[in-house]
């Protein structure tokens, strides 16, 4: 990402270098400079930093003056698209961004809201390089150390030197002259620079687990860092910012749970007898929500191309569907507010941070490496057990159990990556995400029928509903059945694939693992379940 | 703000000195204003839109190696001072353009299909065509969507402008729409208020908006720049506004 389009931002070591720069620039073209701004840039991004991901930038600037604050976007694939701002709510979500960004972002963004990141507030003088004509050859914004909001270090000042289009060769002799003056071209420019100076490490990854660390030590370690998550998610969820906020919790939420139920036997029973009636609590407490927030999302699709229903039939069940989810909101941000969620956090955290500590020297019991082994077959055998069982006539309620029993594999897995190896880890993980998905489209399409049923049963109960709403209700609930069947016809094919290539075939490689007890392994998580 | 495709505006007239550079400047610096990635392609050997933006009239090979695919406009294009305007430069060979035109296959359609990779990178080209009738005008009438007439106000231009629409009508295949105006009106001549008043009710094609024979036009050659740029209140300035928005609402009418 250059930052300004086709632009190379120079910096020196003292802010003095630049003024010297423009000083050398200036012997071989008139140096136009215009007065010094004081500009507020604040970079915008989601929460899990999508934009910086796809090496995207979205920069709010806005001046002293009473100008409107202009929006930039680049794109390392894209030019730089730069438009008066007018409005953007903060939170803003993709529905609400300004028609000329919509297509552009919504793609990127998904559901999830554009927050503030980085804001920083400094100096900048615009100015040109002109040539014998008076013509402008070379831009020049010459950005003084920013301050950034919030923070104790500063974004370091330089200068951008932008040839015009058609100018290269005196852009690149201007960059000679900046170089022989003591600037450096700078590496990391614009958002990534905002990042690294205000201390955010988007690419930060989860601390790895050592094959050799005792399992206890272990165990514990990775329920912090899922606690951690919960945290991290925990502000966005309260406040509805997107509905990701609360998916990311409810995912943290789950992998505790299932890291509690397979490994909790190498933690305190006290510990686990305390917590796990904790973590069910807040799996409950969150399932209402996400269940209707899948259903107001997928809504569009379920309803798009009904046969006999208008946009007017559809929209009793959507204000209904709305409604829900804000009492179901309202119940959610109670139960994160309470005493009970404050007090779990706390010795949550307290109680593992202490078994999380380790000196390096041998304790007795196992290692990360075995349990990793031993849980890990013991998960897969389930998996294969329950799915060799299941027929076409099976109970929707086996294809269930087998669903939470992938999704209990499908953890271990990705908390295991660093001990497995990221290679083994990812092609197991592909197999049985297919699976996962067959499992899931067949669970889901059921819940999301009952939810309807019974919302058809409330409206009629309640009165005032037309016959047509319940007839788009009744060809909804069709087609989710039609999903449902269909996922049950792709399982068998779906679960003979996983079955031919057995996770622990690959996965399992006790010699190598014992052999190597204290590898380090800074692998980000495979894949993660979303 | 964007287009929906590039469109192609060509400002032409045969007779020369009529307003078709000014406007063509003019008009070029308010799409870019609106946020239009916008190029401007100075065709006239004489060079005038590409001293106003102080650009030097030279293009490496000169028309002929354009014209023969041997460089590509993106060769040869340059930044000018304003945010998203970019020009092809006019460069002397230009005056032998009919010839290396000829020269080459299906040559009234060159222009067409040099500009026609640029759709990617700009909303807007702006064509400022030589006066003249030549290859070198036929192909303009084949690469626009919009081809401007500035009509200065005496009968014989009318006459003329006919004869360019009888042109325009008579060509096979794709045809741009064809929009006039009366440029260099002087209020104070009751002949050029008249005129300026009565032929866009005798002629569909002519639109209202007309140009005003005004000095800050003549000082742009001093300034070296659009009229917006050094005079924005100036009754001329908003003259072009005020065409700019008519060819907008041209083509979005239209869909060309």
């Amino acid at each position: 990402m250059s930052g300004l389009g086709g632009g190379q931002f120079w910096v020196g070591q003292r802010p003095s270098t630049v003024s010297a720069a423009l000083n050398e620039l200036a012997s071989a073209w008139t140096v136009a400079m215009g007065r010094p701004a004081v500009t507020r840039r604040t970079w915008l991004d989601t929460a899990d930093f999508r934009l910086y991901r796809r090496g995207m930038a979205l920069m709010v600037t806005a001046g002293e003056d009473d100008d409107e604050p202009t929006l930039e976007l680049s794109g390392a694939d894209g030019p730089t698209v730069t438009a008066g701002l007018g409005t953007l709510d903060r939170p803003c979500l993709p529905a609400s961004l300004p028609p000329w960004l919509r297509p552009r972002l919504e793609p990127v963004l998904g559901v999830r809201a554009l927050l503030p990141v980085v804001e920083v507030t400094g100096t900048i003088v615009s100015g040109s390089l002109l040539d014998a004509e008076g013509k402008t050859v070379v831009r020049l914004v010459h950005e003084r150390p920013a301050t950034i909001l919030g923070g104790r270090d500063r974004l370091p000042g330089g200068l951008w030197l932008v040839p015009l289009r058609g100018y290269a060769a005196v852009g690149a002799r201007a960059a000679r002259i900046a170089q022989r003056a003591g600037l450096v071209r700078a590496d990391r420019v614009g958002y990534p620079a905002a990042l690294l100076a205000a201390g955010i490490d988007p690419d930060g990854i989860r601390p790895a687990m050592e094959p050799g660390l005792p399992a206890r030590v272990a165990v514990a370690r990775m329920l912090v860092s899922f606690l951690d998550e919960m945290e991290a998610a925990w502000g966005g969820t309260v406040k509805d910012v997107d509905i990701e906020f609360l998916h990311d919790f409810r995912v943290a939420v789950r992998r505790s749970r299932s890291a509690v139920k397979l490994l909790g036997d190498v933690l305190p029973p006290a510990l686990v007898a305390w917590g796990t009636p904790q973590l069910k609590w807040l799996g409950d407490l969150t399932t209402p929500s996400r269940d209707l927030d899948v259903l107001l999302q997928q809504l569009p699709s379920l309803t798009g191309g009904l046969s006999g229903a208008r946009p007017e039939d559809i929209e009793p069940l959507e204000r209904e569907l709305i409604d829900r989810r804000a009492a179901a909101q309202s119940a959610l941000v109670r139960g994160l507010l309470s005493a009970r969620f404050a007090r779990f956090r706390a010795r949550w955290r307290a109680s593992l941070e202490g078994l999380a500590g380790w000196d390096g020297r041998p304790r007795a019991g196992p290692t990360a490496a075995t349990i990793a082994i031993e849980r890990l077959a013991l998960a897969e055998r389930r998996v294969l057990r329950r799915g060799s069982r299941i027929t076409d006539v099976s109970p929707a309620e086996a294809l269930h159990d087998l669903r939470k029993r992938a999704k209990e594999l499908r953890y271990l897995l990705e908390i295991f990556t660093p001990v497995l190896g990221p290679g083994d880890a990812r092609g197991s993980v592909k197999e049985l995400k297919a699976l996962q998905d067959v499992l899931g489209t067949f669970q889901d399409s059921e819940a999301q029928r009952d939810a309807i049923h019974a919302l058809a049963t409330d409206l009629i109960a309640r009165g005032g509903v037309s016959t047509r709403t319940i007839l788009a209700m009744g060809e909804i609930a069709a087609r989710l059945q039609v999903d449902q069947d269909s996922s049950r016809e792709r399982f068998a094919d779906m679960f003979e694939r996983f079955a031919r290539r057995p996770v622990q075939r690959r996965a399992s490689r006790p010699e190598q693992l014992r052999a190597a007890p204290t590898r380090a392994a800074a692998t980000a998580t495979a894949g993660r379940m979303r | 703000m964007r287009t929906s495709g590039m469109k192609v505006v060509a400002t032409y007239n045969i007779k020369g000195g009529v307003g078709k550079t000014s406007t063509a400047v003019n008009l070029a610096y308010l799409a870019s204003r609106d946020g239009l990635r916008t190029l401007l392609w100075d065709l006239d050997p004489q060079g005038s839109a590409t001293y106003l933006f102080r650009v030097k009239p030279k293009v490496k090979g000169g028309g002929a190696a354009i014209v023969a695919g041997k460089r590509t406009l993106d060769d040869a294009i340059k930044g000018t001072d304003f945010d998203h305007l970019d020009l092809m430069p006019a460069d002397f060979s230009y005056r032998h353009l009919d010839f290396d035109l000829d020269s080459r296959k299906r040559p009234t359609d060159r222009i067409r299909r040099l500009i026609t990779p640029l759709k990617g990178e700009y909303d807007v080209v702006i064509l400022d065509c030589p006066p003249s009738v030549s290859l070198v005008s036929e192909n303009i009438v084949h690469a626009c969507d919009v081809l401007l007439v500035p009509l200065i106000p005496a009968v014989l231009s009318v006459r003329t402008y006919d004869q360019l629409v009888e042109f325009v009508d008579g060509m096979p295949g794709r045809k741009p729409q064809v929009m006039a105006f009366v440029s260099m009106v002087d209020r104070r001549k009751k002949s050029h208020r008249e005129f300026a008043d009565q032929l866009p009710r005798e002629r569909a094609s002519v639109v209202a908006e007309a140009i005003p024979n005004r000095a800050v036009i003549e000082q742009m050659a001093q300034e070296r720049a659009p009229v917006p740029v050094f005079a924005p209140t100036s009754t001329a300035a908003t003259s072009y506004e005020a065409l700019w928005a008519r060819v907008q609402s041209c083509w979005n009418h239209t869909g060309r």
